[in-house]
């Protein structure tokens, strides 16, 4: 599969910090990448670099394009919803369909009718007098309408309740994925999407901290619940993340197999939501331990 | 392509229907409500006093075709008023059957128009509302282009637009065409209307009133008309003409328009930088200052021409094409700012 986005030493700062600290990856079609950080991490920057909507020092190229020089021609082959992003408040739901419809040339008004059906949004009803809930749907049923080859979803659930948002994930697979589709989605709701990922990349402080392919995720990582008497045994095989539990402790490993580690306790593959919190903290020691020794230096 | 022109106009008109629908009825109604209003006044507290009678139709007509007598009285005008004896002259069509009378030298007569004073009572107002169309049509002109290139922003649905697959170029030309040319029609066209019914009401209060019935209202009515419609084109040539400046406040809006409402001030402040400098500077003077000052006396010009014939100084060509030219370059450069244009 050929790659379509491909990322190279991409910097950004904003005045001191930086946002965005040399990232590197390639994305190939038909994957589905979460894109996981805290807040503040350098998600939603990451994906308006993607799509030429800020500026930023490196190598970008998606769908074949520089986003920064081809934005326009870009947006033709990229849906895209962004986090803080809202529909215009004047426009009524009626003429948005109109509007995209003649705007957008992989637009599908009759989809978008159909899912917009399903919701109980009036035609004539201005955004302005919808609920938070209700402007999501409607932007997410437009975003689900559009062919594109990249579907870029920057926290689309956020004001849905779990229903919405559960049954919205389900149409996301079902009704629009294919295998020529990508899909690369932000969302803090990681137990709801891992279902659907194929593959997780965990961001922190403007840098990727780990790039997981979901297939492998069961060989890369190990989890080990293990009483104290094993401590030393295990400190050994510098375990990437030690959480402290009622019954002992919690090792996390990379790069061990679960036979080698089965002795220890209880192995297990870790969840993603733990994996993100672990790997986080561990980065932030990491960073942490830097700034001390520069400051003792 | 032409479809996406279209849309690009209806998104415009359904982001601004206030703009386009209710100002233009407001300022039609505002401006009949108040002839209608002060017109009653008038005439119930009996202080309607016409000025368009007989002497007004004759004094109306066209300067280059009066004839005058050549001081003595033919038998044969008897039958005329008492006002055209008095003034002296003759609408053009009667005097071919007349010998006695002279035509005044066409030279002479350009040299000093022998207008008659309600003429140019007449005249006058026109070219006052005119003033007041003009300034209140710039006003309706900057404010909605300038608000228009900030408006998504915000609204914050800035990056909902910019998800479309819509060039900078369609969006800026649609904006520019849309405040400099659209909307200035239709909010002329409002006053316009609003003119006629004001002159409709007038009609029918003097053909109640006044001994000379509709037939002499009728005449200043087309002269009106004809008049304020003429003078478009010395507001359209004053769009052209400082659309260069419009364009610049646009471009200072679209660069710094992070500094949100700081850009009025920064406009208004670099206004009074450059009357300042004005003052002082030569160069300024042969340039900015010419600039400004030869396109009010332009415009000015055209107004007059329509009024009072073509006695004055026409466009200069050469500026005129350098206006053209820099509004060129300062769309192109509007249109990379907005490509430029982060978030």
């Amino acid at each position: 599969m050929s790659n379509i986005i491909c990322v190279k030493n991409v910097n950004k700062k904003y005045k001191d910090k930086k946002v965005l600290n040399d990232i590197n990856f390639t994305v190939k079609s038909g994957e589905v990448i979460g894109l996981i950080g805290t807040n503040g991490a350098g998600k939603t920057t990451l994906l308006k670099s993607l799509l030429g909507l800020t500026a930023y020092k490196g190598d970008i190229e998606v769908c074949g394009l520089n986003p920064d020089k081809k934005n326009v021609e870009l947006m033709k082959k990229v849906a895209f919803i962004a986090d803080t992003a809202t529909l215009p408040p004047w426009i009524t739901c009626n003429q948005l369909l109109e509007y995209i419809a003649q705007m957008h040339e992989g637009f599908d008004i009759e989809l978008a009718k159909s899912f917009i059906s399903s919701t109980n949004i009036p035609g004539k009803m201005k955004v302005s007098s919808m609920s938070k809930g209700m402007v999501t749907q409607l932007h997410l049923s437009i975003v689900m309408s559009i062919k594109s080859q990249l579907l870029i979803l920057d926290e689309p659930t956020l004001g849905l309740d779990i229903i919405r948002r559960k049954a919205f994930y389900k149409s996301l697979l079902t009704e629009y994925y294919d295998e020529n589709n990508t899909i690369i989605v932000t969302t803090h709701q990681l137990e709801e999407i891992e279902h659907i990922l194929t593959r997780v990349m965990f961001i922190d402080n403007g840098k990727i901290i780990a790039d997981i392919d979901l297939d492998t995720l069961e060989k890369r990582f190990v989890r080990v619940q293990a009483s104290s008497e094993h401590h030393d045994d295990l400190l050994a095989l510098s375990p990437s993340y030690i959480t402290e539990k009622i019954m002992g402790k919690e090792y996390l490993f990379e790069n061990e197999t679960q036979e080698n580690l089965a002795q220890y306790g209880k192995v297990s593959t870790p969840e993603l939501s733990d994996l993100f919190i672990a790997l986080c903290q561990s980065s932030q020691e990491v960073v942490q331990s830097d700034i001390k020794e520069v400051t003792h230096a | 392509m032409l479809n996406q022109f279209v849309m690009q106009y209806k998104r415009e008109y359904w982001e601004n229907k206030q703009s386009f629908l209710y100002i233009p009825i407001a300022i039609f109604s505002f401006i009949l409500g108040l002839f209608t209003l002060a017109s009653l006044y008038f005439l119930l507290s009996q202080q309607l006093n016409f000025l368009i009678n007989d002497e007004v139709i004759f004094g109306s007509q066209d300067v280059h075709h009066e004839f005058y007598f050549d001081g003595e009285k033919p038998n044969a005008l008897q039958g005329f008023s008492k006002v055209e004896h008095t003034f002296e002259k003759l609408p053009s069509t009667i005097p071919q059957e007349f010998p006695e009378l002279m035509r005044e030298n066409d030279k002479l007569d350009k040299l000093s128009p022998s207008v008659h004073p309600y003429k140019k009572s007449i005249d006058n107002r026109i070219a006052h509302i005119m003033t007041a169309v003009d300034f209140m049509l710039f006003i309706f002109i900057t404010i909605p282009f300038i608000n228009s290139l900030l408006s998504d922003k915000r609204d914050k649905s800035v990056l909902f637009w910019r998800s479309m697959p819509v060039s900078h170029t369609k969006v800026i030309l649609t904006k520019i065409l849309l405040s400099c040319v659209l909307y200035p029609i239709l909010l002329f066209a409002a006053i316009y209307v609003a003119l006629g019914g004001c002159l409709l009401i007038i009609t029918a209060i003097e053909s109640s009133l006044s001994v000379s019935g509709s037939m002499a209202i009728s005449h200043v009515f087309t002269e009106v008309f004809v008049n304020i419609l003429a003078m478009f084109k010395s507001f359209a040539f004053k769009v052209v003409w400082f659309l260069p400046v419009l364009l610049l406040f646009g471009l200072i809006s679209v660069v710094f328009a992070n500094l949100g409402k700081a850009i009025l001030l920064m406009i208004g402040f670099s206004g009074y930088i450059v009357t300042k400098a004005l003052s002082q500077s030569e160069l300024l003077v042969s340039t900015v200052g010419k600039y400004f000052l030869l396109g009010n006396e332009t415009a000015l010009n055209l107004k007059f021409s329509v009024i009072w014939g073509d006695y004055y100084l026409g466009i200069n060509y050469e500026w005129f094409s350098y206006c053209i030219l820099a509004s060129v370059v300062i769309t192109g450069l509007l249109i990379l700012a907005r490509h430029r244009q982060k978030f």
